[in-house]
């Protein structure tokens, strides 16, 4: 899940916010004739990945990407187990282990994961989201040995025990604290995406990931135990190899590492239905962390690999992305825009997901007022539709960013593990981006009408709660 | 049922696959040899260099154009013109507008962006590569034909402006920029922006320096990615195949500048710890010795597992990170070295410094050491080429130091060959204790005494005034007190330990016959319960003391009476080896203070910075007369929860332990804090009627 307004998307050209409206004209006449001219070139599509896949006794799925563009290799490990898994009584358990993943194994000291990567001159980082905990390495090429090494020692493994789980405790207490509820939007943002499901008939999408503090105060290895042994299997895994490697050394390493490890049960299916939830509601909540009040509407969206999820994403990018989208247009002066907008997909998910639109109010602007501006911009596309220029303009941002996640290993690795998991295989990850290239302005018009609706969705109105300075 | 065999078998099976797996960290193989980037060089008539690495796994591409036009360049009285260009090329330039030109970039998916460093400006830009037009054509408008329209100048200026203000805030930088001015001296890389050299900067002399800099034949231009040498000839030529002009002056050469070891010490009143800053000019980023210096820099202080981490983090706890870099400049080159620290080790921490900086010199670097610094520079070399963005990057690091591309593919093989004398070579070169500038930010009537034994020192303000001992030192104070200042008064203050309140003090002066009488009431958990009574005349002179109480559970009493140059009474106090009782007739000094009243007076003292009082005070619990001192320390912010107010800071020395009290600086001077050394209490006041919320 993405908290608000964490990670803006800004050019690096500087912003000039003070435009006159017959500047705006002439600017679009011009990019009229700009856009008949790059309409007019070929869109280049972004080179193919090589894609080997198979699948280990035990389970544990593979995927094979070589690369030899630089001496680096990227470690990459999925488990298929997120926020979304965790029942009433296990609030938290999806990032608390996380957390332990990296507090010791067999062979491997606490701590010692992560200081023998940098040691090694590479990085690692792991993530927790609705769908799924995922884990990478990035090391030069002559490490890929340790990459491997450490993601087995910790899947075949790994240690828990009192002291750990005491720790990683309270380290969940603190990130709860700063990234929720001392960062500025974060709680109604949740709220918003929470709102929209019933907790009995889908508490995996209806609770927050960082649960309230005191939820974890009963976990102990004893309670988290079967969470691992449940979830933390080759059979639940996958373990994608990007960059500069020979594929038949990396096989022969990768059966001798994590061949013997036994497969692990069947997973629970993950069940959700979405009930009515509070769609068509309008709800008001203090933000104790705001200074500034703010809007948001949230609205039902489909499942990642659903045909409409290209024209709701590039309908995000046409809403709410940089300086000349529509809703920093609209809102200038009414909302903050240094402070944000925000328009796109929650999170992904192969559930039902969320697609929200929120910014914050200026000083002395009403929430009320910024979300009829948030209402009118929706209902404008749904009824108008949207220009070719703005459309070229989503979807040149699009493959910009698809083209720059083939350049890094890393990049590639999550690029892989994103098309397996959410697209339904990895070698999907060659088609995607032609599905976007292919979305037509009728397309986005009419996912508006039929997504960003009143009845689909919620309106959200933030009030401050922190005295400003 | 499987069979025993069977079952033996199978385990033994399992267990040999299991025997197989390792118990340690597999090793690295050996570093293959990379093959040199396929770098096509071409240069225009014009003299512009052009480098093309051609790549065409993904359709992109990275353009970068650096110019010879660095803050080094800047008029020393326009400081600050090269960093104000580089913001302002691409709010407008060609027939494009600030808003048209953002737009224009954005349309496309791509990015554009300027920045400095001391040598150099460099535009680069980022596009698919269908849109190289559009970007190669915005990243040649604002080289070449810039706006640089009067209103953005002044916004681009403001900003400019507030953003040195608010560094000149921060120690660290204020350590930063005396150092560079101290090391260089009158070198261009000394030239640092203020708000009154921003402030003298015009658009006209933004083009001047614009024109004179920007020339074809200094200027380096990299393109990497999905475009054939054919189509980077013609993209090149069409847009900057007109670009006029001869080679523009370069910075002079200069050797590296040396002087004995001396100190600056900045005096920041307020300081509660130290900014350390020390170095010395050394080698360029293009010198042979250059990689072998990289690697002594990691051992020495470039990484959390270095020599300086190790002792004055993890050994002496003096600093959080200690740290030590060098610099990667076309010109003469800068070590430095750095930590902060409490104000109290100061000088310990300069000597332990110098120390290591001696013994690296002198030091074979043992091969675990040297070979983890290898490791982590190699190791981590790749992951920083990647991208087409990065590539352009590195290739145009190394052309601008006049070095080849291969000097990137190189790197790794260069730095694991190296022997352990080119290491204790580079060593030598580049750290120089013997002659290095020390910069030292700090409270100077804490830490000048032992810094002045180190070497050389001078003591300036932030602002470089020049600083005498008078200036800072503690000065002698007559003990007076303004008795108009002993007014009726009533505060409470909140005891608290280690963020938990465990204890009220609430104290009154009134008025009180032909005198004053003083009330102090304390009680801490079950630890301490008294009320004190004093009374005095109006000058605040000692006539009775009475204090009654518990302490620990056991009864306290004090019966004194000051009169005719004595005190006498009682005192029934918990001693070191229990409850005792002692007999008071003591002879004492014209305006002693009982201890128990000292805080009574406070408000009343001729409080200013620096000042130092002798204050003969009679300790009833061990029957004698002491003499102390309290030093005004410090002047600076501290907020309680009564409040934020500028307070001075005092320490009050001489008795077993340490306390010091912060006082309003504004009369009459109330007791807002109060802290006693080697505990974990403080006194902290809480609002009366007449605060504001904090």
């Amino acid at each position: 899940m993405n908290l608000p307004l964490s990670e803006r998307r800004t050019s690096l050209v500087p912003q000039n916010n003070s435009c006159s409206t017959i500047r705006r004209l002439l600017s679009s006449l011009l990019l009229a004739v700009a856009v008949s001219q790059i309409g007019a070139a070929q869109t280049k599509l972004p080179g193919a990945l090589p894609v080997e896949q198979y699948k280990l006794p035990n389970g544990l799925e593979v995927i094979l990407s070589p690369d030899h563009n630089a001496q680096v290799v990227a470690v990459s490990v999925w488990y298929d187990v997120g926020v979304r898994d965790e029942g009433p009584k296990q609030a938290g358990y999806a990032h608390l282990a996380e957390n332990l993943m990296f507090d010791g194994s067999a062979n491997v000291q606490p701590g010692a994961h992560l200081r023998l990567v940098s040691q090694a001159g590479g990085d690692a980082s792991s993530d927790t989201e609705d769908d799924i905990t995922r884990f990478y390495e990035v090391l030069p090429s002559n490490q890929l040995a340790l990459g491997l090494w450490l993601e087995a020692d910790r899947l075949r493994s790994l240690t828990l025990n009192d002291t750990a789980v005491t720790v990683e405790r309270r380290v969940m207490r603190d990130e709860r604290r700063y990234r929720v509820d001392q960062q500025a939007y974060a709680s109604p943002f949740l709220l918003g995406t929470e709102a929209l499901f019933d907790s009995t008939t889908c508490y995996g999408y209806a609770h927050a990931p960082l649960p309230p503090p005191g939820a974890l105060d009963s976990a102990t290895v004893a309670s988290i135990r079967p969470f691992f042994s449940t979830y933390y299997t080759p059979r639940n895994a996958r373990l994608t190899v990007t960059g500069d490697f020979d594929p038949a050394a990396a096989k022969d390493m990768i059966t001798k590492y994590y061949g013997d490890i036994p497969g692990g049960p069947e997973r629970p299916k993950f069940t959700c239905t979405p009930g009515t939830g509070a769609a068509g509601s309008r709800k008001e909540i203090k933000d104790q962390a705001a200074q500034l009040g703010g809007a948001g509407l949230f609205f039902r969206a489909p499942a990642h690999d659903h045909a409409d999820t290209p024209a709701l994403e590039l309908l995000g990018l046409i809403l709410g992305q940089g300086a000349h989208s529509r809703l920093a247009v609209a809102l200038s002066g009414e909302a903050n825009l240094v402070a944000g907008i925000q328009a796109d997909l929650v999170s992904r998910r192969r559930g039902p997901s969320v697609f929200a639109v929120f910014a914050v109010a200026n000083t002395g602007v009403s929430g009320d007022s910024v979300a009829a501006v948030l209402r009118a911009q929706t209902v404008e596309i749904a009824t108008k539709g949207v220009t070719d220029a703005e459309l070229t303009r989503a979807k040149n941002f699009f493959l910009a960013g698809a083209v720059n996640s083939r350049q890094r290993v890393q990049d590639i690795a999550e690029a892989l593990q994103h098309a397996a998991t959410f697209l339904g295989s990895a070698d999907a990850v060659n088609k995607d981006v032609g599905r976007y290239m292919a979305v037509t302005a009728e397309d986005v018009k009419r996912v508006a009408a039929s997504y960003l609706t009143q009845q689909n969705g919620l309106t959200l109105i933030v009030q401050p709660g922190r005295a400003s300075s | 049922m499987k069979s025993p065999a069977l079952l033996l078998g199978l385990s033994l099976i399992a267990s040999n696959a299991a025997a197989q797996f390792p118990t340690a960290p597999p090793p690295a193989t050996p570093v293959a040899a990379a093959p040199a980037p396929a770098v096509q060089p071409f240069v225009l008539p014009n003299g512009l260099k052009v480098t093309l690495l051609e790549n065409h796994r993904q359709p992109v591409v990275s353009l970068a154009l650096s110019l010879p036009a660095g803050t080094a360049y800047d008029p020393p009285s326009q400081a600050g013109t090269a960093d104000l260009l580089a913001s302002l090329l691409t709010r407008g330039a060609g027939s494009r507008d600030a808003d048209s030109v953002a737009s224009a970039i954005e349309q496309v998916g791509g990015s554009l962006s300027a920045a400095v460093d001391p040598d150099f400006l460099t535009l680069t830009a980022d596009a698919l590569s269908e849109h190289i037009d559009v970007a190669m054509g915005l990243l040649t408008d604002a080289a070449l034909r810039p706006h640089l329209d009067p209103q953005e100048v002044d916004k681009v200026r403001a900003q400019a402006i507030a953003s040195v203000q608010a560094d000149n805030a921060q120690s660290g930088n204020v350590a930063s920029r005396i150092f560079l001015a101290g090391l260089y001296g009158s070198h261009p890389y000394a030239i640092r922006s203020t708000p009154l050299t921003l402030n003298n900067i015009g658009r006209r002399d933004l083009e001047a320096f614009r024109l004179a800099r920007f020339r074809p034949s200094a200027a380096q231009l990299v393109i990497a990615g999905d475009i054939t040498l054919a189509d980077a000839r013609k993209l090149v030529t069409d847009a900057f195949g007109d670009w006029k002009g001869v080679a523009p002056t370069p910075l002079p050469a200069r050797s590296p500048i040396r002087a004995k070891t001396r100190i600056i010490l900045v005096h920041v009143p307020s300081a509660e710890t130290s900014s350390i800053l020390m170095g010395n000019t050394t080698i360029r980023g293009g010198d042979s010795t250059y990689y072998a210096a990289t690697v002594v820099d990691r051992v020495f202080g470039g990484s959390s597992s270095s020599r300086l981490v190790r002792s004055l983090r993890d050994e002496r706890r003096w600093a959080e990170s200690p740290a030590s870099a060098l610099s990667q400049t076309n010109g003469l080159g800068m070590y430095q070295v750095g930590a902060e620290v409490r104000a109290t080790v100061t000088d310990s921490a300069v000597r332990e410094l110098l120390a290591q900086m001696r013994k690296i010199r002198t030091d074979t670097i043992a091969p675990e050491e040297l070979q983890r610094a290898q490791a982590e520079l190699t190791g981590s070399f790749p992951l920083g080429i990647q991208s087409m963005n990065q590539q352009a990057g590195a290739i145009l690091k190394a052309r601008r130091m006049g070095l080849p591309a291969s000097s990137i593919t190189n790197y790794r093989k260069q730095v694991t060959s190296l022997s352990p004398a080119r290491f204790r070579s580079a060593a030598r070169t580049v750290v120089r204790p013997d002659s290095c500038l020390i910069v030292v930010v700090g409270n100077a009537s804490q830490v000048y005494k032992g810094l002045s034994a180190i070497a050389p020192i001078a003591v300036i303000g932030p602002d470089g005034t020049a600083l005498t001992p008078a200036d800072f030192e503690p000065k002698v104070a007559v003990l007076e007190l303004d008795t108009t200042l002993l007014v009726p008064r009533k505060d409470s203050l909140l005891v608290v330990a280690q963020g938990r309140t465990v204890g009220v003090q609430v104290s009154t002066l009134e008025r009180s016959g032909d005198g004053l009488l003083y009330t102090e009431t304390t009680n801490i958990g079950n630890v301490i319960s008294q009320t004190t009574k004093v009374s005095m005349d109006r000058g605040g002179r000692m006539r009775n003391l009475a204090q009654a109480g518990k302490m620990r559970g056991q009864d306290t009493k004090i019966d004194l009476a000051y009169d005719g140059g004595k005190v006498k009474g009682s005192a029934h106090v918990l001693g070191p080896n229990g409850p005792m009782t002692l007999a008071v007739d003591t002879i004492v000094p014209a305006g002693i203070v009982d201890d128990n009243a000292l805080q009574a007076l406070l408000p009343a003292l001729k409080w200013g910075p620096n000042l130092r009082w002798t204050i003969p005070v009679f300790a009833s619990g061990q029957n004698r007369v002491r003499t102390l001192t309290l030093t005004v320390r410090a002047v600076g912010t501290v907020t309680v929860p009564a409040g934020s107010f500028q307070a001075y800071m005092a320490d009050l020395e001489g008795d077993e332990q340490k306390v010091t009290f912060y006082v309003s600086v504004d009369p009459p001077h109330r007791l807002l804090r109060l802290t006693v050394a080697g505990t974990p209490l403080e006194f902290v006041a809480v609002p009366t009627g007449g605060d504001r919320a904090p």
